[in-house]
């Protein structure tokens, strides 16, 4: 473990200190508007790791469209093929699913001249047991034409997930007309061979709002005894604030064993948070296809639990795409 | 450290600006159609079908051959929520295993070449009962091999052919064996650089191993032979250079 997290220091420190060289090229292209605007990802894994069961994992779908320099639509879906605690067969339990629709008014859009770093080669090799990996790229960097822009983003999403109760005794309580019970009273209430007592079904509904930060550069060069290389980038920054009218737990419906009827406990939890924050970053390329990334984290309005990092969520995705040329496509020089 | 990032993705995203011809077979995600058939000493006969959904990429491009494949991994993660509830388990494929191959040639449609192929592989060769991740039904071992490629390029059609074998091994099961490797393909463009695949494969596996039904821990007693064989259909998007 030592010596693998050695290599990962000493590999970033190697990829960090370079190796700059001086060599001739040509600019091939320099345009961060000839982009297709549209992309379509299916997502094969994504991995949830939350405060509310453990993680989930599963596919997904995603889109994002820019229309002209007006906005940005982006759409998110996940359903998980694999959630901690949760069991087919148990209705009391919900399985993750996760579906957002968002839009983005661009409030600014320009451009920058920008010294762009140039990758020439990269090639590992390992030595005494440690990975070293040495990276040659242009000195200097070469200026290229950076397109920037701001938007500022509203949307709503709806997730459901497995909600687990254990660690929450003290704030948590089933209600019914027999009474009010504990998680170890109902432990005693019904036949956890049929019914497991320590995970429930969580639903969510909420808007949010913030910024999106959108970087295009499409620097392609023709370098002597290289080829051809390049910065192609089409990233997205961006942070929300988070406000849920709706955060609640399923109904636990359960053969209650003192009375002897089927029964719908009610199930209740102090301390809910209806605020939550996030920044997330989305990655592909402006015109070619292949995969793109997605990665966030933040706070999701949930039920507090004892410490704080306990509600944090970390969520990150990877999709192959295709990405098409819709209209309107903005570009400042027709 | 904002350079180093910036530096490692465009190092991921340039890795194939030197391509001219070949294809990048994508499925991930993909989707294959077909069976396992197993026949041991100890089980008997049974089959199962393939798993539906993917995770293989298959990239020729004008010098290499690159292949990774996680079929198997993938398999078992998605049937996490479901798992408890299988009747068997369909692992087939790569947990963790890749090929890696040089191409040769210099016209614009043909290759010719060869290939390494190592990693960690699985195959339900020892259960036809429910199998749930906790069991030890599904056959873990390491795999390692070699083999040969052709590529042409017709117009739009571009089509691949491999001829392989691998060996397959595993201290603890006393798992040893082989396979050979039957895999074609075929693409097409459709639009632009994209289109489709289609990957026919055929896989003939001998094998003797310590099955849980004719051993468990014993070292006594006589190991479990087998023979399998597997054929799918996968399918998936294809970027052609």
């Amino acid at each position: 473990m030592k010596k693998i997290f050695l290599s990962i220091v000493l590999m970033i420190g190697f990829l960090s200190s370079g190796f700059g060289q001086s060599v001739t090229y040509r600019v091939t292209k320099n345009d961060p508007y000839d982009i297709k605007n549209l992309s379509v990802a299916i997502d094969p894994l994504f991995m949830d790791i939350n405060g509310q069961n453990g993680f989930s994992g599963g596919w997904g779908l995603r889109a994002d469209f820019l229309y002209g320099k007006l906005a940005q639509i982006n759409f998110d879906m996940r359903s998980a093929f694999g959630t901690r605690g949760y069991d087919i067969k148990d209705k009391n339990t919900r399985n993750y699913f996760y579906m957002e629709g968002a839009l983005g008014l661009i409030i600014s859009n320009k451009e920058v001249t920008r010294n762009l770093p140039i990758i020439l080669s990269s090639s590992s090799y390992s030595s005494g047991g440690y990975t070293y990996t040495r990276t040659v790229s242009i000195r200097g960097g070469v200026p290229g034409i950076v397109r920037k822009m701001v938007m500022l983003r509203a949307g709503s999403y709806q997730m459901t997930n497995t909600f687990s109760y254990k660690g929450l005794d003290s704030t948590l309580m089933f209600k019914s007309s027999a009474g009010t019970f504990t998680r170890k009273q109902m432990e005693s209430r019904v036949n956890t061979k049929d019914y497991q007592v320590e995970f429930g079904g969580f639903a969510s509904t909420a808007i949010f709002a913030g910024f999106n930060f959108k970087t295009i550069t499409q620097l392609v060069l023709d370098v002597d005894g290289y080829g051809t290389r390049g910065n192609i980038r089409y990233t997205d920054f961006y942070i929300d604030g988070i406000f849920a009218p709706i955060v609640s737990l399923k109904n636990f419906n359960a053969m209650d064993t003192v009375t002897d009827a089927q029964t719908k406990f009610d199930v209740k939890k102090e301390g809910k948070r209806l605020f939550g924050w996030r920044m997330g970053w989305m990655m592909r390329k402006p015109k070619d296809q292949g995969f793109s990334f997605k990665f966030e984290f933040g706070q999701r309005p949930d039920f507090k639990r004892d410490k704080y990092f306990k509600d944090m969520y970390m969520m990150m995705t990877f999709g192959l795409y295709v990405p098409l040329r819709i209209k309107p496509i903005y570009d400042p020089n027709n | 450290m904002k350079k180093s990032l910036i530096i490692m993705v465009l190092s991921i995203l340039s890795w194939n600006a030197h391509s001219q011809i070949g294809f990048n077979c994508q499925y991930v995600p993909g989707v294959q159609f077909g069976f396992t058939s197993v026949k041991t000493d100890g089980w008997g006969k049974y089959k199962y079908g393939a798993g539906l959904a993917t995770m293989m990429i298959d990239r020729m491009t004008s010098k290499w051959y690159s292949n990774l494949d996680m079929n198997s991994l993938y398999y078992s993660l998605t049937q996490i929520n479901r798992g408890k509830y299988a009747k068997i388990a369909k692992n087939e494929g790569g947990l963790f295993a890749g090929r890696l191959g040089r191409v040769f040639g210099k016209s614009d449609d043909t290759r010719f070449g060869f290939y390494f192929g190592l990693g960690m592989s699985q195959s339900n060769i020892d259960s036809v009962a429910k199998v749930t991740f906790e069991s030890g039904g599904v056959k873990s071992f390491w795999n390692y091999g070699l083999g040969l490629l052709a590529y042409k390029k017709i117009g739009r059609l571009h089509a691949m052919a491999k001829v392989g074998y691998d060996i397959w091994s595993w201290k603890k099961t006393n798992l040893k064996g082989g396979q050979i490797i039957l895999e074609g393909t075929v693409g097409y463009k459709l639009y632009q650089k994209y289109g489709i695949s289609v990957m026919p494969c055929f896989y003939i596996k001998s094998f003797t191993f310590d099955s849980r039904k004719t051993t468990g821990t014993s070292t006594n007693s006589t190991p479990d032979k087998g023979k399998s064989s597997t054929f799918v259909l996968r399918l998936g998007l294809t970027k052609f250079f």
